[in-house]
């Protein structure tokens, strides 16, 4: 009898599970009809129209599309629209930024997918917000596509789409890729997704960010002394990797986070006492000189370690402001610390017709800062690592700036395929 | 004596109704495991490579004076008018579909070419991709097409040409008409994203147990009388 109805209940689950499933079949089945499945065999040549587009005064070939394969997807059954969060957002991110499917690109950056801050806390994981440089990449996808008037959406095409994108050439790859860079410079959008999914337009690092803060920091061990501190974390005096990689991120337009820029470190030997060198950025921007070259065209420069008697504020107010130079700023005991500390000078702006430099400070403490009447928060950001403070400030506890002499926002925009591509389609 | 039960049928559904429903669930499971499947091997069916020609000096194009689109009545939707198959012009013959399917064109203006793999075109003796006409074979049977999925198929085989398609409800399906082994349409489409105004005419055509496709694209403008020849005087045996 037990066993009976134990047969029974299975078969009641079975029969549940059938139903759902029905409805799931028909609910996500995308509409191909008989005359679709012949038009997949038809192999005529193109030679209507225009297989190129033009954009950022290049032109470009098309990622092909019959256009009876979009009008399959006329009616989807889910839509994800920016600024929502889902699972769907979630295995979209998982699956650009898997190594695994696009080995050799930045679709989908770590800021992106990050985990949350600390365990149990109740913000949600930025991986299922549909954050805005997701939304440009599907533009920039769409684009390539002949969809320019497809808004950004996670729809059943898209998703197609995308499934789709392992398949084009390198080149095509890498085509999309720089289109989407130059597209988030264009739109004043680039650098790194804070956990709240907000952006704050430039790639920001922090030295304290729980992902890498407690990384041991390894020091050069001292022969007369091989019990010199070990166990000094990035957080304790990785503030130098944390600027090299705000910067190198910038002309790279990649994310490189601390835990690569301090690994050059270890691997150089690098560390004194205090940190590191200020001869430091020349090496590593060295290393890293043609770190994107063949991806991008992208170079970074040699920097220049100017001390403070060689250069006058505002010359350092034109170079960043006009000339849209970056410089890592060498302070000693002042403001921001009580010994010495690398912050990075992201830009010079006003605000309410007042002059300030934008400081990057990789060490996230504001509790810290002295001679708060210089200090001004950065209105419309929830990063406690960028502030404002006034050039005389900046010039009184400058010790050197290493700096870049290149634009931030130059970032060389070319078309690497010579044809459209049609065969890419799952 | 023992008293038998007699069980009806009735009495006997009655008593079970709930094992007969969840079996029919059962069933409908397995069957929408089958659907699924059959759809999932259909979509990871790789696509047939498409050739990208990048037009000739024809994209050079001139504007084109305004021509209505050829007005030539459909011809007869089987054939030439003799069985077998004798040229209905002076000019040159070739053989398709295994001899099922005589293809007439003037030489002096066409050459006939294929790219190996089953398309036949007729394209201009210097080159030119336009005006022109494609013959290939598909798998399927015209019987098993609707006009619905017929007349769906022809303006899709028209947006195959363009590197961007306009969308099919933009696209003029005029004339159509059937045959026991044939199915023809004229089409035309409006200019679109740099591609000029075209009319098309297409026939589906059932050659023996061989489905083919035969399409003359005619460019508003360009002299197209001697592929619509080609096209008008197909022959199926």
């Amino acid at each position: 009898m037990q066993k009976r109805l134990t047969i029974r209940w299975l078969l009641r689950m079975l029969a549940c599970a059938a139903v759902c499933l029905c409805a799931l079949a028909f609910a996500s089945a995308r509409e191909v009809s008989p005359a679709d499945t012949l038009l997949a065999q038809v192999r005529l040549p193109k030679v209507l129209g225009d297989g190129t587009f033009e954009y950022g005064g290049q032109r470009f070939n098309r990622l092909l599309i019959p256009r009876y394969v979009t009008e399959q997807f006329e009616h989807s059954a889910y839509a994800v629209l920016p600024g929502q969060c889902d699972n769907r957002v979630t295995e979209v991110k998982q699956f650009l930024f898997s190594n695994g499917n696009f080995p050799y690109n930045e679709y989908v950056t770590y800021s992106q997918v990050r985990p949350p801050k600390a365990e149990g806390e109740s913000r949600e994981w930025i991986e299922t917000y549909f954050d805005e440089h997701l939304a440009i990449f599907l533009q920039t996808l769409y684009r390539f596509c002949g969809l320019e008037d497809k808004e950004p959406v996670i729809d059943e095409l898209t998703c197609y789409l995308l499934e789709s994108l392992p398949n084009v050439s390198q080149n095509m790859s890498w085509d999309i890729e720089s289109a989407y860079k130059y597209e988030l410079i264009q739109q004043g959008k680039q650098g790194t997704v804070s956990r709240d999914g907000s952006l704050d337009n430039l790639y920001y690092f922090a030295q304290t960010d729980p992902d890498w803060g407690g990384e041991e920091f390894q020091f050069f061990k001292i022969e007369s002394n091989p019990t010199y501190p070990n166990g000094v974390t990035i957080k304790d005096r990785g503030c130098g990797c944390a600027c090299a990689s705000m910067v190198f991120s910038t002309y790279h337009m990649v994310e490189i986070t601390p835990r690569i820029t301090a690994a050059y470190a270890d691997a150089g030997s690098w560390h004194v006492s205090y940190g590191l060198p200020n001869e430091y950025f020349e090496g590593i921007a060295k290393f890293y000189r043609d770190f994107e070259k063949d991806r991008y065209g992208t170079t970074l420069q040699s920097p220049e370690i100017l001390e403070k008697d060689t250069f006058t504020i505002d010359q350092l107010k034109r170079w960043l402001r006009d000339d849209k130079y970056m410089a890592i700023i060498h302070v000693g005991p002042g403001a921001f610390t009580s010994q010495e500390h690398y912050m990075v000078l992201e830009d010079y702006r006003e605000v309410d017709g007042k002059g300030y430099f934008l400081v990057a400070d990789p060490y996230v403490q504001s509790s810290r800062y002295k001679d708060t009447d210089q200090l001004l928060a950065v209105e419309g950001s929830t990063n406690e690592g960028l502030i404002y403070a006034t050039p005389e400030l900046i010039y009184r506890d400058c010790m050197a700036i290493v700096l870049f002499r290149q634009s931030r926002e130059a970032f060389p925009l070319r078309c690497k395929t010579t044809a459209p591509e049609g065969n890419w389609l799952s | 004596m023992p008293r038998t039960k007699k069980k009806s049928v009735g009495r006997y559904l009655k008593r079970n109704t709930l094992n007969i429903a969840i079996i029919a669930a059962v069933l409908l499971l397995v069957a929408a495991i089958f659907a699924v499947a059959v759809l999932v091997v259909e979509l990871s069916r790789p696509a047939q490579p498409e050739q990208t020609h990048k037009p000739s000096s024809q994209t050079e194009q001139q504007p084109a004076p305004d021509q209505p689109p050829s007005d030539n009545p459909l011809p007869d939707a089987s054939g030439g008018p003799e069985d077998d198959l004798t040229a209905p012009f002076d000019g040159r013959m070739e053989y398709l579909a295994d001899g099922k399917l005589l293809v007439t064109y003037d030489d002096t203006k066409l050459k006939l070419t294929t790219d190996g793999e089953g398309l036949y075109s007729l394209i201009g003796t210097d080159g030119s991709q336009m005006p022109r006409m494609d013959l290939q074979q598909l798998s399927g049977s015209l019987s098993e097409l609707e006009n619905e999925t017929a007349e769906r198929l022809c303006i899709g085989i028209l947006q195959a040409y363009y590197y961007t398609a306009p969308e099919t409800q933009a696209i003029t399906l005029s004339q159509t008409a059937r045959a026991t082994d044939s199915y023809t349409a004229v089409l035309s489409a409006p200019a679109y994203e740099g591609a000029p105004a075209v009319a098309a005419k297409i026939r589906l055509m059932q050659l023996d147990k061989q489905l083919w496709y035969a399409i003359v694209l005619m460019p508003e403008g360009a002299d197209a009388s001697a592929a619509e020849q080609a096209f008008d005087n197909l022959m199926m045996q």
